[in-house]
């Protein structure tokens, strides 16, 4: 049973920690004024966003938990958006596939990375991740990315 | 109490609490409509009121993180029996207002969802012999109880001839002892002379129970919820209504 209370930077935290646990990605739980901030065609910077709509207070009866109630269901969206140096176009796209791969020789997945503790260390009940996007390029910075949407679940 | 945006309410069925999973519930009264048009109706048809029945649906999320207190142990234990349910419409305290009845639990799904998305339960209950009833919590599960005591008194009214007074109690968590719940009644707030009207049996783990007190009860209109504690600690809910 994951804690009660709903400290959304800690639920981005907690999303960055995971993807940390990839090799070779850099992640952050927001915006950094600098993307990407690695070099070399293998690294890759993650950044958790706030997704629309950010925050749903009421997925369930109920208010925020306390010793004697259980806290009311609440459910996070939020982006983890990735990308790559376009130095070499091949091997961006490559990196994007290696990170939205899974299972059995995808020793980069971001889905993989995310599902080995649904709970994120206790801070979530639960975290889904539906999708990922194609890759394309990132009007503002110029770098290849992608991006999978996230909903996590928590009792506020 | 204004209009309300339902958000926060309080659900009690059985021995558990369900406020934190239920997100949808549905709770009616309806009286059968007899046909009585003869002849004599002037060429209007004429109706009676029949059998009334309450019924109650409640749809949430699947919860399974508190074994056997959990909302589906509870549910699974008194399913296809008679158990208790209770609604407050914002945050149960002592005084506020609630609806309860008891009823036969027929339906209960577990689990039941799509790939992707949360879990759902559904439960289903129909009045068994009892109204649907408006009353007052009496005592708030969210006052552990540990020695024996009375709620605060609420004047609810005299019990007329026709009516009942109704009780519904759930104990929501029970350990090291038995709390035995009972209602009285007097003609003053202070409780100068009480008279106990009902006692329920003793609990020593989550469960509900439903009493009944039969009117006429003319002189007093003064209630409260009192309980005896052999040992430990409880939490119960007491909600009482005439009707």
């Amino acid at each position: 049973m994951a804690t009660l209370g709903l400290d959304l930077r800690e639920l981005r935290q907690a999303v960055a920690d995971a993807l940390g646990q990839v090799d070779g990605l850099i992640p952050h739980r927001g915006a950094t004024a600098q993307i990407p901030t690695g070099s070399g065609d293998q690294a890759v910077v993650v950044v958790v966003y706030p997704d629309d709509p950010y925050v749903s207070y009421h997925e369930s009866f109920g208010r925020s938990g306390t010793v004697s109630e259980r806290g009311a269901v609440a459910r996070v969206n939020l982006l983890v958006r990735a990308y790559v140096t376009t130095a070499d176009w091949t091997s961006a796209q490559d990196t994007l596939d290696e990170l939205a791969s899974t299972g059995a020789g995808a020793g980069r997945s971001v889905f993989d990375a995310l599902m080995v503790d649904r709970t994120l260390g206790g801070v979530v009940e639960t975290i889904h991740v539906a999708q990922a996007s194609a890759y394309r390029q990132d009007q503002d910075t110029g770098y290849l990315m992608a991006e999978w949407a996230l909903t996590l679940t928590k009792r506020r | 109490m204004a209009l309300l945006v339902f958000t926060t309410p309080d659900l009690f069925v059985a021995g558990a609490e369900a406020s934190a999973q239920a997100t949808s519930m549905s709770f009616s009264r309806e009286g059968a409509e007899l046909d009585a048009t003869t002849f004599g109706s002037e060429g209007w048809a004429e109706v009676r009121g029949g059998l009334q029945t309450t019924e109650l649906t409640v749809d949430g999320y699947a919860d399974f993180a508190l074994g056997a207190l959990a909302l589906d142990a509870q549910l699974a234990a008194a399913l296809n029996g008679t158990t208790e349910f209770t609604v407050t419409p914002e945050a149960v305290a002592d005084g506020s207002l609630a609806f309860m009845f008891s009823g036969l639990l027929k339906e209960h799904t577990p689990i039941d969802g799509e790939v992707g998305q949360l879990a759902k339960l559904t439960f289903g209950m129909v009045g068994a012999r009892s109204p649907l009833v408006r009353g007052t919590v009496l005592s708030s599960p969210r006052t552990n109880r540990v020695a024996s005591g009375t709620g605060t008194s609420r004047q609810l009214g005299l019990v007329g001839a026709t009516q009942r007074l109704w009780v519904g109690i759930h104990c929501l968590a029970s350990t090291g002892g038995t709390i035995t719940p009972r209602i009285e009644s007097d003609d003053a707030t202070g409780f100068p002379s009480a008279t106990t009207r009902a006692t329920g049996a003793g609990m020593t783990a989550p469960g509900s129970q439903w009493l009944s007190v039969t009117g006429p009860i003319a002189t007093d209109t003064w209630w409260r919820a009192a309980w005896t504690v052999s040992a430990g600690t409880h939490a119960i809910l007491v909600t009482a209504g005439i009707q």
